[in-house]
């Protein structure tokens, strides 16, 4: 009888919780703004703002992200911190169209990927130049009236 | 001859031959009888008969869920559990990977979702 009733609290424990997970009242996002180290903080500074509307898995896959910040290159820790905030603001769908699109880049080889950085900036250009030109229209346009 | 009659001739003649079996073959008889017995005692008892019982549960779907069985399927829902963990943890490393490679890439973000930037490569590549 013991033994009947320790195996049906064993599956009970094990059963519990996995089944109680799903509808019980959702628990405050982890962590915490205040839980995060001072070098945690200091890297995700740029989030600071925006940390309450960020749910427990985005908390904690930037906390992973803060984590591995020390062993980023000067140029790498620049990058994410000047992308961060408004990567964080994208829709879930948008950052899972640039994972995917990332993730394909990432299989071309090396002189392919440097092909497509160097004509991403030249499509930069190309979009700086046009804006250049109708500000020089507009400007045209408006002294001739 | 009848059932009864018939009965009733077979039981007269193994009566008889009773007097005719020899002393070793009784002996033999009644240790194999013993043995039989025995045997039968120690067939274990479902562990969850008594509870069962009332909920129209037969003896014999009783001994599916003795005490064996269901560590079995806690352990089996147990590792059930870890492995679903593992793969959440896992995939939430390769997401914070991804990220974190994605940010600190040469290319910008806006560069993955640009459309008019695909539009453009396709169009100088003409």
């Amino acid at each position: 009888m013991v033994k009947t009733l320790v195996a049906i609290a064993l599956c009970l424990c094990v059963a519990v919780p996995a089944g109680a997970a799903a509808p019980a009242a959702p628990k405050p996002p982890k962590p915490e703004w205040s839980e995060l180290t001072p070098a945690q903080q200091k890297v995700l500074e740029p989030l600071k703002e925006d940390w309450t509307s960020l749910d427990t898995v985005r908390r904690k896959k930037w906390v992973k992200v803060a984590d591995r910040y020390p062993k980023m290159k000067p140029e790498q820790q620049r990058r994410l911190q000047a992308q961060m905030k408004e990567w964080a603001r994208l829709s879930p769908e948008q950052r899972r169209a640039a994972r995917e699109k990332f993730l394909a880049i990432k299989k071309l080889p090396p002189e392919k990927r440097a092909q497509l950085k160097a004509q991403w900036d030249l499509y930069q250009q190309s979009l700086a130049a046009k804006s250049d030109t109708a500000t020089t229209d507009d400007a045209g346009a408006v002294s001739t009236h | 001859m009848n059932e009864h009659e018939l009965a009733r001739k077979i039981v007269q003649r193994l009566n008889g031959g009773l007097d005719l079996i020899k002393q070793g073959t009784l002996y033999r008889l009644q240790t194999a009888r013993q043995a039989a017995l025995e045997r039968y005692r120690e067939v274990p008892q479902p562990a969850f008969n008594p509870a069962l019982a009332g909920a129209g549960f037969r003896a014999s779907h009783g001994r599916f869920f003795n005490t064996r069985t269901l560590i079995a399927m806690g352990l089996l829902l147990l590792s059930l559990i870890s492995v679903t963990y593992w793969q959440y943890v896992a995939q939430a490393n390769d997401v914070a990977e991804i990220d974190a490679s994605l940010l600190t890439g040469d290319l910008p973000f806006n560069a993955y979702l640009d459309s008019n930037f695909e539009a453009w490569l396709k169009r100088s590549s003409q």
